[in-house]
Parts: C-alpha cells; sequence; structure tokens
C-alpha cells in the first residue's frame, strides 16, 4: 500500500513513521488521538485523482487536509486512512482584481492571500483574526463567518474544482463551462456547489477554489462601544446594520479582547482585564475606492446620530486602552503570518462551542453557557464570547471560548465534560449548529432525520465507497 | 437606407380592434393572449398594502381553483371556440361563468398589462351558453319579471307609483307629461324597494333645493337592461335599451341623472354597442351633486361627526366609461368622495381596495340573484376591510351593493353600518 | 364521450377517493372544466399542442397534507407537478397523460415575520406583492423580481431571480433561508435552522452540507425535487416609505420616490463595452441599488400603455434612438440622505471619467416616473407580452460582466439569423450587475409573434442552437430553463449527469416529481 502510496506522490510525500503520524493523529480539540495509517502530502490534481483512484480500489479511507492547524477534529481519521495533505498546494492561481476575485490552493493561508491581494488593493473576507497556519479554504469552505456582514450578498465562495470519492473530477458553477471566467457559483444543472460546503471534506476534495475579493479599504476608523452585557450590544448593532453602517462589525467580550490585544503575557493580559469592560462592540468604518473620506464621514455622522438616539457611546478606544484603534486596524490590515495564536495565550488552546443564532436570543445563551462555566470551575473571566453579526445583523454567529491546557488531562476532562454538556443544553435550547464537527454531528443529525437521510443518499452518489473522511458528519 | 422593421404580421397586434364587434373572433382573441399571467387574481400589485387585502377576484378567491379566475375564463372561452370542449360537457361550466359579479377586476387588473376586454369576454360566453343550454333556473325569476314587468323585481309596473307619488308630492316633474332639462332615472331597484326608497326622496328633495329642473317618469320607467346584460340576455338588454334610448331621446333631455350604479354603467357604457345613439349626457347623481358642491351651492346646517368609508361601487367606478386602450380607467371616483369630505363632520378614511381596484360588495352579475351564499361572502369581505378602517359606517351609492352588503353583514359579530351617500348627505343639510 | 371519460376508469376512482380522503373532496378535482385551466402557460406547450390538461388539480392545506398527495402520487406511480402562481415557466404544463396538478392555492399563509432579524416565513401562494407590502410596512424590502410580482414568492426565489437590487442586496438563491419541502419520495425535508426547529427557519445553511443545493441551479429544479411548503425567506432593509407612492389610474400609474434616498439616471455610452466599464467602475465603488443595462426593448415593453402605443413610439424610434448602451442605475440612500449625495458625487465622478452621457431630458421624463420606479416594485413581466402575445429569449448566462458582453453579442448574431420569426427589436442585449458587480448577467429577449408556425419554427431553432452549443461545451443559459430534456442533452457534457441522475433516482424513486424534469435518471 505504503509502495502505491510512493508511485502516486513519491516516495518523500508519504510519511508512515510513528512520529509523523502522531502529528496528524491529533489537533487542538480534544478529540482522543486517531491515527492514520499514512499521510500522503499531495501537489496536484493528478495525484488527488490518482489517490481517489486507489482508495476507492483498497477501500482506504482518505482524510483531506489543507493545514496542520486544525480545531476542531475534522482531520482525525475516525477509520485510520490516508491523511491527504494538501497544504503544499498553496499557490495563488489567479488574482482577477477587475472581477474581484481570487483562485487559490489548498495551502493558502489567510495571510498569504492578504498579502497577495494587498498589490490590488483588494483583501479576501476573512474570519476573526485567524490562526496563521489556517487554510483560507477551508476557512471559506467550512462557511467560517467573516468579519464584515455587510456584504449582504453573503459567503465568498464562487466556484470550484472538486474531485469526488466516486472518482469523478467536477467544477462546480460556471466553471463547468471552459468559455467563462468561473465566477458565478450555482449549476450546471443545480446548485451542487452547496454541497461541499460545511461538509469536512467528506463529499469531495476541492484542488481550488474561486472565491470573492473586495476592496482593500486604504482610510479606516475603528470605533468602540463598550457594554455591560451582550444584550445591550444587539440593539445598537441591528441599528447600525439595518443603516449599511460600517465594515468590519463583532463583538468580542473582555477575555477575548485582552487576549487579542496583549502582547506581554500575562502583564498586559491582567492589565487589559482590569481596564476592558465586560463586551466591546468594534466596528469599523472604512472609506471607498472613490471619495473615502467623505464615505466615512457620511457614516461616521450617522453611527454618531444613532450612538446620540440609543444613548451608546462608540468612542475610539474603551477602558482608556491606548492605540486600541491603530492595534485593531493594523491587526485587520496585516494578518500574522505566524507566532502565536491570540485565542491560546490564556491556556494553550480553546476549546469553542459555535453556532447560529440570532442577536436578540445571544443574552439567553451566554447566561446559559456562564451557568455551565461556573459549575465547571470557569470564571467569568475565563470564558470567551464573541458575536459575529451575519449578513447585516439578520443573524449571527455565536462562540464561546473554553480555555483549556492541553497538558492537564485533569483540565481536558474538565473542559470536555463542559463542551459536551453545554453544546447539548445550547443545542436543546435551539442555537443552530451549522457545522457539526466532532460530536455535535451525533447530537444534530439524531435530530434531523431526513435532513441525515437524503444527506446520505448524496453521499452514496459522491462517495460510494465511503472513503472520503469516514466517521464525520453522518456519515 | 434602414432597414425595413419586422412588426407583427397579425394587425390586432399593432392595434387593439376596438371597434370591431364582439363577436367569436374577438372572443378568441382575448382568449388566446392570455399569458396566464394571473394579474387578473391580484390586485395589481403597485397598489397591494397588504397581504390580506391583495386579491381582487372574488370568484377566485372563494373557489380557489383556477377555472374560477379571469384566466381559467379565457381557457374555457378558447376551449369552446376551438371546438376541444361543449357547454354541457361538465356542470361546473355554469358555476365558472355564473358564479362571477362582472365586477370588472379582473378585467381592469388585465388592462394594466394588455389590450383586452374580459368581462365582455365574459358576458359574450354567458349569451354563448345561454344560446346553448338556455337561460340558468337561478335566474329564472329576474328574468321573467323582466320580461313581465320590464323591472327585475316581480314587481307591477304600476307599483312604481309607490314612490312616484311621494316624488309628485314634492312638486317634482313627470317627464311624461312636461319637460325638463335633467330626467332622473331612479333604476328598479331604488324604485322598488321599500328599504332604499328613502335614497330617493332625499336625491329629489336636494336637487328640489337647489332648483334644478328635473323629473320622472314614474311607473313608465323600464328596467335599464344591466340584469340582462351581464347574465348573457342580450337580446332582452337590446330590447331595453333600446326603448330606452328612443325614450330619452324623445324626451329631449340634456341630461340623465341615475342613482344607481349599475343603471348608470349600463346607459353611459353599454348603450353605446346598441344601434340607436344617446344624444343626452349620462351622470350619476354623485357627479351631479359634486358640481353643486364645487359651486358651493349645497349648505349644510348641520355636523355628523362620523368617520366613514366609501365603497367603489364596480359599475360607477372602473365599468363607468368606455374603454379606450392606453387610456385611464377613469370612473366615479373623486366626485363621491369630495362630496364626503364637503359634509361637515365626515372624516374620510380609505379601504385598501379603491377606485379601479376596488373590491366588489358581491351583488353584481346575477350573483345577488342566483349566488346568493357566494354574494354574501363576498360582502363579508369588503364589510371585514370597512371595519379594518376604523370607519363607523360604508358608504356608497348603488342599490345592488347596499342591499348585498346589508344582507352579508347579518349575522357577523363586528357590525358595519352601511349608508347611501345622499341619504348621509340628506342628514347634513 | 362516457366511454372515453378517463374518471369512469376504477384506478381513477381509487386515486380521486384517496386524494378525497387526504385533502376533503372539494379539495380535488377532476372535472374537464377545472383540468382545462391547468395545461396553458405563455410559452409554446399549449400553443404547440405538447401539453395536455392534468388528470387531477389537488389543493393540500400545509405540509402534511402536501406529504400526503405525493405519497398517494408514489403509490399510484402518477406524475404530480407542484405550482405556484403557475406563470412563467415552460415546465408548469402536463406534458403526459395523468398528471396530478399540486396547486398550492390553500397555502397563503404568512406565518412570520421577524422584523429585527428581517425575514419571513411564507408559504407557497404568498405572491412577492403580498409579501414585498408586509415588508414596505416594516421599513424593510424583499427585491423586484423580473417576472411579476404575481408569482409566488417560493416560486420566484427557486426560480431565476435575477432581480434589480439583486445588484446590491444578492441574488434569489442567497435569499433563501430555513425549507419546509416534501420531497417527491413523500419525505418531509427541513433545511437550515428548520431542520432543528420546524417553527424558527432563520437560517438556511446546513447542518452541514447544504441540501438547499437540490432546489435551485440556474433555473430551479422545475418541480423536478418535490414541493417546498414553507420557506423562510430574507428580507432587506429599505429606505423608502411604508407603503408604495403610486398615484394615477391604471394604466397610467406613477409612482414617486422620496428624492432623498433615491436617485436614477440613465446613462448612455457609444458602446457595450463602454457600458459595461461604467458598470465595473460602479460596482468598485460599492455604490447603488441597481444597475443594469437594459436592452432598448425592455425599455418600451415596460412602458408602453397599449399596443398602438406601443408600435407607434416603436416606429418612431422613440428608445431605439436614445437608451441604446445606455446603463441605468439608482442610487439608494441606505444609510442617509447623505449617504445619497455621496454616492451622487462618486457616480458623477464615474459618468466623467467613462465619458457618459444621460439620455435625453424628455425620454427619461417619459421613462423613469412611469416604469423605473415602479420597477422597483414590480417589473410587470406581463407586458412582455403585449406587443406580439409573447416573446422568447435566446441566451443568458451569469458569470462576469464582461463574460455577458460576449455572450450577449452572440445572441446578437443568432436574433440576427433567427429574424424572422425574430420582430424587431434592436439587438437585445440585458446585461445586470449584482453583487456590487462581482457578477454579470446576459440575456437576449425579443418579441416573436404568437403564432404556431412561428413560435414552432423559432423553438426548432432555438432547441439546434442549444444543441450547437452545447456540442461546442457551452452552456448558453436558456437550456436549464427547459428542464428535463436540456439536462439530458447537457449534463453528460458538464459533467453532472451521474450526479444529478442519481440524486433524482435517490429522493424521486417512482419518477413522480414532474418527469421529466429536472432530469430522467433511466434516459
Amino acid at each position: 500500500m505504503i509502495k502505491e502510496l510512493r508511485d502516486i506522490v513519491g516516495a518523500k510525500n508519504v510519511l508512515d513513521n510513528e512520529e509523523a503520524l502522531a502529528l496528524y493523529a491529533q489537533d487542538r480539540s480534544l478529540s482522543a488521538p486517531k491515527k492514520p495509517f499514512a499521510v500522503a502530502k499531495v501537489n496536484s490534481a493528478e495525484q488527488i485523482q490518482e489517490l481517489i483512484a486507489f482508495a476507492n480500489k483498497t477501500f482506504t479511507p482518505l482524510i483531506p487536509s489543507s493545514s496542520t492547524i486544525h480545531f476542531y477534529g475534522a482531520t482525525l481519521p475516525e477509520h485510520g486512512g490516508v491523511v491527504v495533505d494538501l497544504s503544499g498546494m498553496n499557490k495563488i492561481l489567479e488574482i482577477d482584481p477587475l472581477n474581484r476575485k481570487v483562485k487559490i490552493e489548498p495551502g493558502v493561508t489567510w495571510h498569504q492571500l492578504q498579502q497577495a491581494l494587498k498589490e490590488h488593493d483588494q483583501m479576501p473576507l476573512n474570519p476573526l483574526f485567524p490562526h496563521p497556519g489556517t487554510s483560507a479554504m477551508t476557512s471559506s469552505l467550512e462557511r467560517e463567518p467573516m468579519l464584515i456582514p455587510k456584504y449582504e450578498y453573503g459567503d465568498p465562495v464562487l466556484t470550484m474544482q472538486v474531485h469526488l470519492g466516486n472518482g469523478q473530477l467536477f467544477r462546480t458553477g460556471t466553471a463547468s463551462d471552459k468559455h467563462t471566467y468561473g465566477a458565478y457559483p450555482e449549476g450546471p444543472g443545480i446548485d451542487f456547489w452547496r454541497f461541499f460546503l460545511g461538509a469536512q471534506g467528506t463529499m469531495g476534495i476541492v484542488s481550488w477554489l474561486n472565491i470573492k475579493t473586495e476592496y482593500r479599504p486604504k482610510y479606516q476608523k475603528a470605533y468602540f462601544v463598550a457594554c455591560d452585557e451582550l444584550e445591550d450590544a444587539a440593539d445598537p448593532i441591528y441599528k447600525l446594520q439595518r443603516r449599511h453602517i460600517g465594515n468590519e462589525c463583532f463583538v468580542l467580550n473582555r477575555f477575548l479582547l485582552a487576549q487579542l490585544l496583549c502582547k506581554e503575557y500575562p502583564k498586559d493580559f491582567t492589565k487589559l482585564m482590569d481596564d476592558l469592560p465586560p463586551y466591546t462592540i468594534i466596528l469599523v468604518i472604512a472609506g471607498a475606492p472613490r471619495r473615502p473620506l467623505e464615505r466615512i464621514a457620511y457614516e461616521e455622522e450617522a453611527l454618531m446620530e444613532i450612538a446620540t438616539d440609543m444613548k451608546f457611546e462608540a468612542a475610539k478606544t474603551v477602558g482608556g486602552v491606548a492605540g486600541l484603534g491603530t492595534a485593531i486596524l493594523d491587526m485587520l490590515h496585516d494578518l500574522p503570518a505566524d507566532g502565536p495564536y491570540w485565542k491560546t495565550r490564556y491556556k494553550n488552546s480553546t476549546q469553542d462551542i459555535f453556532f447560529i443564532t440570532t442577536m436578540d436570543r445571544a443574552q439567553g445563551y451566554v447566561e446559559i453557557a456562564q451557568g455551565y462555566a461556573a459549575a465547571y470551575g470557569l470564571t467569568l473571566n475565563e470564558l470567551g464570547v464573541y458575536m459575529q453579526p451575519l449578513e447585516r445583523g439578520r443573524a449571527c454567529h455565536l462562540c464561546f471560548s473554553l480555555p483549556c491546557d492541553l497538558d492537564s488531562e485533569q483540565d481536558r476532562q474538565r473542559i470536555a465534560t463542559l463542551h459536551t454538556e453545554l453544546s447539548q443544553t445550547l443545542f436543546e435550547q435551539g442555537a443552530f449548529f451549522s457545522r457539526p464537527y466532532g460530536t455535535w454531528a451525533d447530537m444534530v443529525y439524531r435530530h434531523a432525520t431526513t435532513y441525515t437521510a437524503t444527506l446520505k443518499e448524496l453521499k452514496k452518489i459522491f462517495d460510494p465507497n465511503n472513503i472520503l473522511n469516514p466517521g464525520k458528519l453522518c456519515f | 437606407m434602414a432597414k425595413e422593421m419586422l412588426l407583427p404580421k397579425d394587425p390586432r397586434y399593432l392595434r387593439y380592434p376596438l371597434e370591431t364587434p364582439f363577436d367569436k373572433e374577438k372572443a378568441r382573441w382575448i382568449a388566446f393572449n392570455c399569458s396566464r399571467c394571473s394579474v387578473c387574481k391580484w390586485v395589481n400589485s403597485w397598489q397591494v398594502k397588504s397581504a390580506r387585502y391583495a386579491r381582487i377576484c372574488p370568484q377566485h378567491t372563494r373557489y380557489l381553483y383556477d377555472s374560477h379566475s379571469g384566466q381559467g375564463k379565457c381557457d374555457l372561452a378558447l376551449a369552446i371556440i376551438d371546438g376541444k370542449m361543449k357547454w354541457d360537457d361538465d356542470p361546473e361550466i355554469k358555476d365558472i361563468l355564473f358564479r362571477c359579479t362582472m365586477c370588472g377586476g379582473c378585467d381592469a387588473m388585465d388592462k394594466n398589462i394588455r389590450d383586452a376586454e374580459l368581462i365582455k369576454l365574459y358576458r359574450w360566453m354567458r349569451s354563448e351558453y345561454i344560446k346553448a343550454l338556455g337561460p340558468l333556473p337561478e335566474h329564472k325569476s329576474l328574468i321573467d319579471s323582466l320580461k313581465q314587468y320590464d323591472n327585475v323585481w316581480l314587481q307591477p309596473r304600476a307599483k312604481r307609483n309607490s314612490w312616484a307619488q311621494d316624488l309628485k308630492n314634492l312638486g317634482i316633474k313627470d317627464l311624461n307629461n312636461e319637460k325638463a332639462d335633467v330626467l332622473l332615472f331612479v333604476g328598479c331597484t331604488y324604485g322598488l324597494s321599500q328599504e332604499l326608497k328613502p335614497t330617493i326622496l332625499n336625491i329629489a328633495k336636494i336637487l328640489k333645493q337647489n332648483k334644478v329642473d328635473f323629473g320622472i317618469l314614474g311607473d313608465k320607467e323600464i328596467c335599464c337592461g344591466s340584469p340582462p346584460d351581464k347574465i348573457g340576455l342580450l337580446d332582452e338588454f337590446e330590447r331595453l335599451g333600446t326603448a330606452n334610448i328612443k325614450r330619452f331621446n324623445e324626451l329631449g333631455i340634456k341630461t340623465l341623472i341615475t342613482p344607481c350604479a349599475g343603471c348608470y354603467g349600463t346607459i353611459r357604457v353599454e348603450y353605446d354597442e346598441l344601434p340607436v345613439k344617446k344624444q343626452f349626457e349620462v351622470l350619476h347623481v354623485a357627479e351631479y351633486l359634486d358640481r353643486l358642491v364645487a359651486d358651493k351651492k349645497i349648505n349644510y346646517k348641520k355636523e355628523l361627526n362620523l368617520t366613514v368609508t366609501w365603497h367603489d361601487p364596480c359599475h360607477m367606478g372602473r365599468m363607468g366609461r368606455p374603454y379606450v386602450p392606453g387610456k385611464d380607467l377613469e370612473g366615479v371616483y373623486d366626485e363621491p368622495r369630495r362630496i364626503l369630505k364637503s359634509i361637515p363632520g365626515i372624516e374620510l378614511v380609505e379601504m385598501e381596495r379603491i377606485r379601479e381596484y376596488a373590491w366588489c360588495c358581491g351583488g353584481g352579475g346575477g350573483a345577488f340573484t342566483g349566488f346568493k351564499d357566494f354574494a354574501q361572502w363576498t360582502a363579508r369581505e369588503r364589510l371585514t376591510e370597512a371595519k379594518d378602517t376604523g370607519a363607523d359606517v360604508l358608504i356608497t351609492s348603488c342599490p345592488w351593493c347596499e342591499s348585498n352588503l346589508r344582507a352579508g353583514g347579518i349575522g357577523m359579530d363586528e357590525k358595519m353600518e352601511v349608508r347611501n351617500l345622499f341619504d348621509l348627505m340628506m342628514q347634513a343639510l | 364521450m362516457a366511454k372515453k371519460d378517463i374518471r369512469n376508469n376504477d384506478r381513477h376512482q381509487q386515486i380521486l377517493q384517496a386524494f378525497q380522503a387526504a385533502v376533503g373532496p372539494e379539495n380535488v378535482k377532476d372535472n374537464p372544466a377545472t383540468v382545462n385551466a391547468y395545461y396553458g402557460d405563455w410559452l409554446p406547450p399549449k400553443l404547440l399542442g405538447m401539453s395536455v390538461p392534468p388528470e387531477f388539480v389537488v389543493l393540500p392545506n400545509g405540509t402534511l397534507e402536501t406529504q400526503a398527495v405525493i405519497k398517494i402520487c408514489n403509490r399510484y406511480k402518477v406524475p404530480f407537478i407542484p405550482v405556484g402562481s403557475n406563470q412563467w415557466s415552460l415546465t408548469g404544463s402536463p406534458n403526459r397523460q395523468g398528471t396530478v396538478i399540486i396547486d398550492c392555492k390553500r397555502m397563503g399563509k404568512i406565518h412570520e415575520i421577524d422584523e429585527k432579524n428581517m425575514y419571513a416565513v411564507i408559504e407557497p401562494l404568498v405572491t412577492l406583492a403580498q409579501l414585498q407590502a408586509e415588508a414596505y410596512k416594516r421599513g424593510l424590502y424583499i427585491g423586484s423580481p423580473e417576472a411579476s410580482a404575481t408569482a409566488s414568492a417560493i416560486a420566484g426565489h427557486c426560480f431565476q431571480g435575477m432581480w434589480g437590487v439583486g445588484y446590491r442586496l444578492g441574488v434569489a438563491y442567497r435569499n433563501i433561508l430555513g425549507i419546509e419541502w416534501v420531497l417527491p419520495n413523500g419525505e418531509i425535508l427541513r433545511t437550515g435552522s428548520f431542520s432543528l426547529d420546524a417553527q424558527n427557519g432563520f437560517w438556511g445553511e446546513g447542518p452541514g452540507p447544504d441540501l438547499r443545493g437540490m432546489l435551485r441551479g440556474y433555473a430551479g429544479a422545475m418541480g423536478g425535487f418535490g414541493m417546498v411548503t414553507k420557506m423562510a425567506v430574507k428580507l432587506h432593509p429599505y429606505p423608502g416609505p411604508k407603503t408604495w407612492p403610486v398615484r394615477g389610474t391604471i394604466p397610467n400609474q406613477i409612482s414617486e420616490l422620496p428624492e432623498d434616498r433615491f436617485k436614477w439616471y440613465i446613462i448612455k455610452y457609444d458602446s457595450l463595452e463602454g457600458a459595461i466599464n461604467f458598470m465595473y467602475e460602479i460596482g468598485k465603488a460599492e455604490i447603488a441599488g441597481v444597475v443594469q443595462k437594459w436592452p432598448t426593448v425592455y425599455y418600451i415593453w415596460w412602458w408602453a400603455n397599449s399596443n398602438e402605443q406601443y408600435w407607434t413610439e416603436w416606429q418612431k424610434r422613440t428608445f431605439q434612438d436614445n437608451v441604446k448602451n445606455a446603463v441605468g442605475v439608482c442610487l439608494w440612500g441606505f444609510t442617509s440622505p447623505k449617504q445619497l449625495e455621496y454616492e451622487k458625487r462618486v457616480l458623477e465622478d464615474i459618468i466623467k471619467e467613462t465619458g457618459g452621457k444621460p439620455i435625453k431630458q424628455e425620454v427619461f421624463d417619459l421613462w423613469v416616473p412611469r416604469t423605473a420606479n415602479n420597477w422597483i416594485r414590480d417589473t410587470h413581466g406581463s407586458r412582455m407580452m403585449r406587443p406580439s402575445g409573447t416573446f422568447l429569449a435566446l441566451r443568458l448566462q451569469t458569470d462576469t460582466l464582461k463574460y455577458a458582453v460576449d455572450h450577449v453579442r452572440q445572441g446578437y448574431e443568432w436574433v440576427e439569423k433567427f429574424s424572422p420569426p425574430i420582430l424587431d427589436c434592436d439587438g437585445p442585449d440585458w446585461i445586470g450587475g449584482y453583487d456590487f458587480g462581482h457578477f454579470g448577467f446576459g440575456e437576449t429577449d425579443f418579441p416573436v409573434e404568437k403564432r404556431a408556425e412561428d413560435i414552432g419554427d423559432l423553438m426548432n431553432k432555438l432547441l439546434a442552437m442549444t444543441k450547437e452549443d452545447v456540442q461546442n461545451g457551452l452552456e448558453n443559459g436558456i437550456g436549464p430553463f427547459l428542464g428535463g430534456p436540456y439536462h439530458q442533452m447537457a449534463a453528460p457534457v458538464f459533467n453532472y449527469e451521474h450526479l444529478l441522475k442519481g440524486i433524482k433516482k435517490a429522493i424521486d424513486p417512482n419518477f413522480v416529481s414532474n418527469p421529466p424534469h429536472n432530469i430522467d435518471p433511466n434516459a
């Protein structure tokens, strides 16, 4: 088997030694380690095709992985098999500033993408300060929320080339027609592209993806609103979003914002925890390519008008933190290329629970989370809360971060139990886990019976031998 | 040299054949060009103000199936004309054709997007149906009444004298013997209904107070021909209409005024189809009195303190003018509203469906006589809409609307009073 | 007659009784007068004798009754077609004997409008106009469908939906949230957040891979994937009045939008390329609510109030000489009047730089109040039938704006080639900008006389052209509107045959959901 793998990807690109396999056997989640049989580092679409043929012949599971950074157990081989490491396929294949799109391979990171787009005055639509090693493609395919809710037209995914488990090489949207620019996601036939989103690589391995880019503003101003409770943040955001004010807009609680801002741990962190308000709305007002300052001016004026009406203060900082605006804008403009992940300043991992809800229901979930956290010995200052308004505030991504010391078995167990129980309760209370990783899958799919049955029918068509990442979702 | 334009070969696409008689060919043209766009089922979308009151067609709203809509009737006409169906193939054809109030809602909405005359199509279909299968049993009493008494209410002609006498007592001219500029054409329903009679007296009093030179025909007045016209008895319509035009022309009147919307639409618009031409102006009493209001000739003495809403009768509104493709579907919309606003203490609040996109009272097209359940269901819809405005009273000026709305209101939890415009006016004088 | 009447057949009676038990006797009909109203359409099928009346029309109320009806169809293996308002589709008319029409006339409820979170949960009969009216009351907006607002809002979202305000607010496929959906096999599928809570449809995706993908595609699933009985759809912020500001009497109605929030420009260019460059610049500048390069015929289709007016103005060349290569831009002040002022300044900069010229003021005045503003509420697409009884389209495709230009250019050639029977239309080239100019949409529409011989001739030509395109690996976009027969032809070329047939087979094992749409798995 190893020989066949070597024949496909080259001897140096097959890893089967214990040390290497151990690396792929676990991630930053609390999932139990699951060792692959081998790792195949691929460099081309052809190699992926060959691997799939091999896997179908031998019924070997293939677990696609675009980077070495994973937080939710999605790349752990539940049934053994071969990890298909796509991180070497990291080219930006085409930047199309006219049509504001970019074609990327799986291994392209957010930092890499941001830097490449910079010279074209473009930027990607990235999630909240991702880990430097995170794959831009994976984030996009996995529907990680974007920081900018103003693009009502939603997700950035356009078209893709995908290698199906059944051995078929398929292109979605207009990419199926070689005459086009591959810019439109619908078709051919039906909206196949949607089946590959949130799929954790179970429906196909994507070898390139076209995503939207947007104008990278040259002028920006950051505003901050201090809130005592998350519910205090909801109404201002509803109003701001309804009036089309601002680009990036999100809420972090003190614990997360302190980690984000701190340069020296624990010194800065402790001070920030003292200074910062419980919750902060971060709103970036940005100029457009033309008359940028004029756009900032009218949006700013509307912001102030709303602030006066609703009696909140939109300020240049919160908690007296010096240079807050500049710090945030700098980070937005230059996502880190390396270094420690900000969310793991406090402890060496973060176990996140995230789901979709509406902003008016967010406070209720926070209270549930706080109750559970307290019961498991986490103080209010150790529970991260991030609320990302989506689509002009129509809904929000709500994320609770549970810090966990991966090196402490006791902490692992404690947080694992908290994670499971809190997730279950949130789910029962209507939290919509649209990306059901790990143990959430069972919780979600057990409930959505026809959805699950239909997904399984689709899976049989796309991947009849269930070679792609088996054991994930409902497969 | 510019290339020659490629225009449609069929000249009817270049210009709607308005002047040609409404025959099978024309019926087919209209039916054939139905594009199933469904505008005949809904209020023109630019005017939809809520989900609740978005429908225009009582029949389709009540009976749901598309066969009971303008589109369905076009499909039926096409099937019949093209020989795919016969009138007696299906007993439901009767319901499709006659459980329709001929309100013209679909017709008006359709005219927003194409040149067509749906109501004329239905009338043609009804007439063909009757030719094939005979008149409807449900309309028997109406037809018998017309034939025997020249009115629709099975009342002897002499019965009209009961009100005529009241008018004579007021010193109103009898135009059978005297001359006047204005004929007050009362109509069968106002003329023969005890309940509605006071309206005529009130109108007469208002006219008299304003020194209008007018008179009546008393028991010599015959039906305008509207009911037979609407139920497809076109010969009967022609008989009555022709007789009326001749008689009115002989009277030498300048103006015919009527308080009945049905009579109004028929005399003003439908008579144009008859071979004899009118030599007088036709006005609804509301139009006539509106002129007096504008001239500040009406002196109100009382303040009424009422919130009212106005129900546009179909034949006074969207069907109150001859059709000219591309031109506004004018009608008597503003006049009654101006009159209402002129009455001290009256606040006018509007329903959502008004003017050319008004919801029908349910009483037209033979439904009042033949299909009471449907007529009254339609009325209840209107009364509910009126109630939603917050008005105390629904005002209208059509005896069919008044009667049907009152009948529909019986048994409704929330009552809505229905009154005539001229009665209200008189109350303030 | 009686001998031929299918209604005397035992099987028919058995099915009838089953439907009656499921939905109540009054909600199923099989009589000639009823079924006769369910097989016509604006498009050729009936005219060309390609459609037949259905055997039954059934009116279920709600998801469970719909499920029962569909299960009966499966039991007896009878084809069904779910219909909304049943206009504007090539595929809503029965193409075979024994078809059941599932008419949604008893499903007209708006279950919920969540004003704060900007979505509505609706049933299939609810029209775009009804939903729009309720949205306006709440300061919200659903977008202007390119068909007519009398269309079912659910069907409008499932179908193409390249609505003009999609430029800023997203193409229709992005406006679908949770769905409650009876699959062809009779199972009830709930997607998005409905999968968790049938009362809560605020979110569309997932869980996990997104099954909404089955519902749409470029022209929808054509009823080939069951019937949606409930859908949550997005609503959008709207800076206009609470009721549509229309005045006048049919057919001369004029709308006046508040000048501090809305402003139309119609800017003319020397070439199509010039016009597209302008559209790109607007998108890049992130301004405007609508950016459309309408073809000349659209101006007059939507404007003319009678056939005589249409053809008289056409022969006077009022529009041909003024709006060729013009782009209609409507600026919306979402944030404030100052946003509108800002966008005006930006737009005027762009006009200057790109060498655009406003169209003649008198043509602008003739057109904008009567047509452009009303277009925001309803395009009244059925007016497109006016000049000749019907219209057809020859090409349409969404990709980039640049691709749209290439696409309509090819369309010009075909139009030239097929005229007559295509009537005078001045090079029909609709190009719409969407998602702030990320997408461009090109469509080639034209009037054609509604005569069986003309339409038949043209249909054959269009099919031959589509075939030729497909053989050249070109998806000309009109194809998906033909449903099954097209997918049969195109699926092997664009590599989705196995997938689409597999899905169809999996969820429609008895091949009863509007066969042969959206593909015949056994062909």
